[in-house]
């Protein structure tokens, strides 16, 4: 799977895990899923923020580390953190 | 003296969701085996969520310091049914720095939703 794949696949998994009623495609790569909406931000709370945990650590066979919760910063972020994991397997 | 305040809301069903779609397991990142024994449905383990995160935003932290933090704060009933917390880790840790000794608790919930209050002392 190469970066653009990758990052289409989160962008699925977001809208499809928190049942967003948006195009996935209309996520941009840098968007802060956490800021709120007025803010440009994608709007997630703390429920979206385990659901998503769990879902990437499932889809992408990855952990996420408690240490870096900066890594849900933005699919940009989150794509950065499994190529870096899938780096440190191979 | 307060120290600290916070609330949550959840919606029941949510949880209920996350838990059908990701599988039992996935209720292990939200409570401790402890918990889990007395836990059965998504209503009570959506009140332990809110607990949990009414907690982190007392302490100002919230998500930041991970979702692990959650493990950290296992929410019992006493004899009577009232709810108490109990920490370890980086939120005791934390519970010191600010010199908190008394954490009150209280969990509603109602038709679709769970909600919880806490006050730092």
């Amino acid at each position: 799977m190469n970066t653009n794949e990758r990052k289409s696949t989160i962008k699925k998994l977001i809208v499809s895990r928190l049942n967003l009623s948006i195009d996935p495609q209309d996520i941009g790569d840098d968007v802060m899923l956490f800021q709120p909406e007025e803010s440009n931000g994608l709007g997630l709370d703390s429920v979206d923020a385990l659901e998503l945990a769990v879902a990437i650590n499932n889809t992408f066979d990855v952990t996420v580390s408690d240490k870096n919760m900066a890594v849900f910063n933005s699919v940009d972020t989150i794509n950065a953190f499994i190529e870096n994991q899938l780096v440190k397997v191979n | 003296m307060v120290l600290g305040i916070g609330t949550d809301i959840v919606k029941i069903s949510r949880i209920k969701r996350f838990i059908g779609r990701e599988g039992e397991n996935s209720i292990d990142v939200i409570l401790t085996s402890k918990e889990a024994r007395s836990r059965k449905n998504a209503q009570s383990v959506a009140g332990v969520f809110a607990v949990k995160e009414a907690l982190l935003k007392a302490l100002g932290i919230g998500f930041t310091k991970g979702i692990g933090r959650l493990l950290e704060i296992e929410v019992l009933n006493d004899d009577g049914g009232k709810p108490y917390v109990v920490t370890s880790g980086v939120v005791r840790d934390i519970l010191c720095q600010k010199r908190i000794n008394c954490i009150e608790v209280s969990i509603s919930h109602d038709t679709d939703y769970a909600i919880a209050f806490v006050i730092c002392q």
